[in-house]
Parts: C-alpha cells; structure tokens; sequence
C-alpha cells in the first residue's frame, strides 16, 4: 500500500474452466512435450501473472477505446504498474493465484498430506501427470502432417475450480474504470495458457463476490481483511451468477452442423461404445473426461466425444488459403516450379486473422478468429472393418484388417469469435465467408478419414444457421464507453 | 523487555531478492541464511509493519499520545532529509521454528527441497506471442510459517505511551499485510499474519 487509504476493495472469485486448460512450467513432463504448473501440493493452479497479463492486455483494449479523457496508459499503468527506470509504479491491483476447489468446493491447503488428497476423485485425477493429453500435429497442403509439427499438450480438464482473490485501494478510484475492468472478466478474450485461439483455456466466473472493507472502522477492518481473504470462498449455499456486464468479443459464427453419415473426429483411446466381440478396435474418435458441478459436488463424466477447436481451425485455415488464392489470382500452374516449403506456407495476407508461427518466434502472431471446441452429441456408434486388397493378387493383404469406430449422424455447433481489429481486406473476408459458405454447402469435409467419406457434414435445420458478416467489414472495438 | 510474536502463515511461494542472479539456474536468488534456509529479513518485517502501521494511523486506528505529531516516526524511527530520529522498535528476522532448523542443519541437502524456480515471460500486445528476450526465472521458496520477535528498546521514553499499548497497536497494525517479498501483488508471498500475545 502507498498513500493514505480508507477503503480496501477484495474481490473473490471462483473460476471455472470452460474449456481445457494448458499453462505450462516452460519444462517438460517425462514422456510428454511439457509440464503442467503446479502448486506445492502437486495440484494445477492459475499463476497471478498470467491473469495479470491478459487482464492487462483487455484493459489496455478497452481503454484505448473508452473516452475517458485521460490517456488510457496512464489509467492502465495506474491499475497494472509498470517497470521503467525512476518512471516505474506499483500495481494497484494485488492479484493472489488461482489455487484449485476440491470436490467439495473448498480450497486445498499447502501441505495437505497426499492420502488425503488421493481420497478426492478430482484432485487424484488432476494430481496425474497429465489429467488430459491432446496429440497435435500440423497437415501441410498435401492433406498429411508436416514434417516436425508433432507436439501433445498436457491439459488441465474442462470444469476444474479455482479460487482467486483480487484487492485493491478503492480510494481515489473511478467507479467507471472499476466497473469496466470487472466487465472484462466475461470477455471470450479473457482465456489463460496456451493456444487460447484454439479454445483452450477459456473460463467462467461461476462465483463472484466484492467485499468492501473500511478502514476507518478501527481494527475490526484489519480482522476483517483477513477473514475475507482467507475464508473459504464456497461458504454461500449459491453460487451467486456475477452481474458485471460483458463487454465481448463479437460472435462471428454460430453454425449447427450435423454428420451426413458415419462420422468420426481426432484420435481417442477408449471405446465410447461396447467393445466388438471381434476383437479391439484401431481407430477411436477422440473424447474426454470433463468436471460437472451438480449440487455443487464435483464429478468427473464419463468421455465425452469433442471436436478440437485446433482441428476446426485447422480445416478452415486450408479452406480460406485456397479462397483467398483464388481471389487474388494465384493459380496452381503460375507456382508448378516452386519449392514444397512455398507450397505449404500459407499467404502472409492470412497471419492476422489465422496466427502465424516463426521458428525463432521473431515474428509470430496470435491470431484473431478464436475456435471453440464443440461438444458432440450422437445417439450409437457403428463399428466398421476395413482390408486392404493386394492390387495384384486381389487378395486381402496380410495385416491391413483394422476396424474403426464411428459416431452415427452426430450433430455439434462450431462456435466463431473474432476479437477486435482493422477491418479485413476485401479479398479475405470473402475467403473466409466462401469458405463458410462451403460448409454450409456441404463442400468442406469436418473430421477425420474424409477420403472415406467419414467427414461430411451438412447444417442441422433445427437450429438457425449464423453468420455475422458486418463484423467483417466493421471491425472496430469493444463497447466500452464511460 | 516486552515483546511480540508475528507469526507469517506464507500461503504461496515467495521470493525475496539476494541480489544475486543464479546463471543458468535462475536469474535471480532467494535470499537464505548461513545454513541456506529462507528467512524475512527485520528489515523487511520492520517495513512491511510500517506501511501497515502508517495506513492504520492514517485511519485513526490509534489515540495519539500528547507531543507525538507522527506516530509512525515517533515508533519506527525516521530518517531522510528531516531530523533522523531512532524507533522504539527491535525488530527480528522472521525464520523457521527453531525445530525445523535444527531439522534442515542435521538432514543433508533438504535445504534444497524449499526452493523452486518459477519461469515467466511477456506477451507482446500488438502480436499476442512472447516478447523477444522477456524470459525471465526467479528462484522461490515454498510455503512456510517464519516468526519474528518484535520488542521495545528500552530507551527513555518521554511520553505516556506504554510499550504494551505500542505493540498491541502493532498487532492491530500487522492483519494489515496480505504480502510479503518481490511481487506480492502477482501471487507470491501472499501471507496471514497472526500476533502472539504480548509478555
């Protein structure tokens, strides 16, 4: 603290995991490409910073965009700090880190003795080295993957609690600057870790409660600053909803699609449906374990199938390059000498809204179309063999039988966001709604083993099909005006 | 001699700056004592009190006794530009129970399981991907509970203020502190401090 200060503001917050989560210690886990943060109990927690910086990088957005009559980095400066030389200020804001629920909602101590913390089903899972592994690899333009980009995250599941604390001096504070720095919690922006364009990484504020503390009441504040910040989060008997309101980053897209057949998406491990008396099964669409919260207890699902959000991205990426080609008159034949590396680089033009990763990360960029992953609903699954025929003998080849499970007609909705920008060139917004277009048509293959026809989708026609194209073509800003 | 136990609960990793940077280790050390165990240095426990002290006076948490214009000065001292004046405080560093000390000089090495190195970098705002050369490690130490003693110098004092009031004030003061060490308000450090009776 700094200055003579009456009144202490403490926020307390329960978030949840709307979607997996990937923070990572900058090392790996043995046997996989890196390595989960974790507390001193061995349990994934939320680092301060990280929350920090992408508070801060909102603000600094939403800020700049509100006329408020004071430059906005002085305002964020003000709520943030900054470091430069004899130039550099405090943060106001005193930010704790996230430190994971328990299945009973309560927050698990330092040092709370590892029996007991194997006994709960949800810290015991997410004690593993990997709660949730995805495998990830990147398709070049010949439709396989690209030599070298083979990576798996570890993850922290969809649904796991966290508590966090916020405090700062509330005098000499702009309700309004308060006020529209709370709304950026809700933001689709507001996403922590890795490849949060991807979907990961996305939260909810499920808990929400802002304790304003006055010091002038004598010691009884000092006692009661303690007990707020240190008394379990999860003594209310409801979860209250917060009422701050959202100053979001815009739906681009809102499509409901639904399997024309067989279908199938990703790479799992476990059957979703009964094991064939044949024998084992090789290929299994991806699905995994996610947190629900009924009567606030938590429990782990059974697996549930899910479409990654960098799947989507991935196809709509290729789809959106060839558009793009296409409107800017790049044929095939005018590039028949270039090299394979030519090839299979996309167009520069793409880097803004896609993302773009350098080597040497000189150049890399965040993109800004975010991909949700879409949960997948379908009623039964079809076990279907497959053999390879000798092209000579036309007989079977010996060891190519190998059978698949597949998702019958399942249906899902790719979610779209785009944040705030320069409005996009002529050439790729109509790129990108061509190629949203050829989804709807059915021209743009969603899954896996497209070449077996085990991708095709078409719109669901139960639900309206959406397509905010004004965003394209008037990007602008957040709302937030004070 | 009349004194105080604070005692701080520290319920996150911590980091208090050595100075020294650590190579590849770490780019920047905890400080630790002779038998390389962590500890809060008086200095820091003295100015983390005073800044507590100094909100809640500011707050009229406390009955100034007559002559004393600033009873954060006429307490902790004063020094700077003005008339630099001695406190009536003596502050210890606040360190691990005598047992866990004992227990860390008799085990070789586990010393080193208190410590970790926590890794951070900045994202660019214009781009959304780390800052070139931004990678930055600092070494922590895990959560513990350190004590330090705080007693009342026995100097004359001139006015009615008896050192029992003063660090029954203190004790008020320290539910003030939330954190401790380098970048408290980004999670580390965070802390509960709790006053032993006075003797």
């Amino acid at each position: 603290m700094s200055g003579t200060v009456s009144n202490i503001k403490v926020l307390k917050l329960v978030l949840e995991t709307a979607s997996p989560m990937a923070i990572h210690t900058g090392n790996r886990e043995v046997g996989f490409d890196n390595q989960l943060i974790r507390d001193v109990n061995g349990l994934p927690l939320i680092p301060a910073t990280a929350f920090a910086g992408v508070w801060r990088h909102l603000a600094e957005d939403a800020f700049a965009n509100a006329s408020t009559g004071v430059p906005s980095t002085t305002i964020v400066d003000a709520w943030f700090g900054k470091t430069n030389g004899d130039d550099s200020q405090a943060s106001r804001l005193m930010i704790s880190n996230g430190v994971m629920l328990d299945s009973q909602q309560q927050v698990v101590k330092p040092y709370t003795p590892k029996d007991k913390l194997e006994k709960d089903e949800l810290l015991r899972s997410c004690l593993h080295e990997r709660p949730l592994h995805r495998e990830r690899v990147s398709i070049n333009d010949r439709g396989v993957a690209l030599e070298g980009a083979k990576f798996d995250q570890v993850l922290l599941p969809k649904g796991v609690r966290f508590a966090l604390t916020v405090q700062w001096p509330a005098t000499g504070v702009s309700i309004d600057e308060e006020t529209l720095l709370l709304s950026l919690l809700n933001d689709k922006r507001f996403a922590l870790g890795a490849s949060t364009r991807n979907g990961l990484g996305q939260l909810n504020v499920v808990y929400s409660e802002l304790v304003d503390i006055d010091l002038s009441k004598g010691a009884e504040a000092g006692k009661k600053l303690q007990t707020t910040i240190s008394k379990p989060c999860n003594q209310l008997n409801e979860l209250a909803k917060p009422n701050y309101q959202c100053s979001s980053t815009a739906l681009l897209a809102s499509l409901p699609l639904k399997a024309m057949d067989n279908w199938r998406c990703g790479s799992g491990t476990e059957l979703l449906g009964s094991a064939p008396e044949s024998g084992s099964v090789g290929i299994i669409s991806y699905s995994e374990k996610t947190v629900t919260w009924p009567n606030s207890r938590a429990s782990l699902t059974d697996r549930q199938p899910v479409l990654c959000g960098s799947s989507v991205k991935g196809m709509l990426a290729h789809r959106i390059a060839y558009h793009y080609r296409k409107h800017t008159q790049q044929w095939a034949h005018t590039m028949e000498n270039e090299s394979h590396e030519s090839w299979q680089t996309r167009p520069t033009e793409l880097s803004d809204l896609l993302g773009f990763i350098d080597g040497e990360s000189k150049t890399s960029q965040a993109g800004r179309l975010i991909v949700l992953d879409s949960p997948i609903c379908y009623e039964h699954t079809v076990i279907r063999s497959h053999n390879s025929i000798d092209r000579f003998t036309g007989g079977v080849r010996d060891g190519a039988l190998y059978s698949e499970e597949l998702l019958y007609q399942p249906m899902f909705e790719l979610q779209l966001y785009l944040t705030p920008g320069d409005p996009l060139s002529d050439e790729l917004t109509s790129a990108l709604l061509d190629t949203l277009n050829d989804i709807k048509l059915g021209l743009l293959p969603i899954g896996a083993g497209s070449g077996r026809g085990a991708s095709m989708v078409m719109p669901e026609n139960n639900k309206p099909w959406q397509v905010n194209e004004s965003l394209l073509s008037n990007q602008t800003s957040l709302e937030g005006q004070l | 001699m009349s004194t105080l136990t604070l005692s701080f609960d520290i319920q996150s990793t911590w980091h208090i700056g050595s100075g020294e940077e650590g190579g590849a280790y770490a780019d920047s050390l905890a400080l630790k004592n002779g038998d390389n165990l962590p500890f809060l240095p008086g200095r820091a426990v003295k100015g983390l009190l005073r800044d507590a002290f100094k909100q809640a006076e500011a707050n009229a948490w406390f009955t100034k006794p007559e002559g004393v214009a600033d009873l954060t000065d006429y307490i902790f001292g004063s020094e700077g530009q003005r008339l630099a004046e001695q406190g009536m405080l003596h502050v210890s560093s606040a360190e691990l129970s005598s047992a866990e000390q004992a227990y860390f000089a008799a085990t070789e090495g586990a010393w080193q399981e208190l410590y970790q190195v926590q890794f951070s970098t900045a994202i660019d705002h214009k781009t959304g991907s780390a800052k070139q050369e931004s990678l930055r490690s600092i070494e922590v130490a895990l959560p513990m509970v350190l004590k330090a003693q705080i007693s009342i110098n026995n100097n004359p004092d001139k006015t009615s203020l008896t050192p029992k009031q003063v660090l029954a004030w203190l004790a008020q003061a320290s539910t003030l502190i939330t954190g401790i060490g380098a970048k408290r308000k980004r999670g580390l450090g965070q802390v509960v401090v709790t006053a032993g009776a006075s003797q």
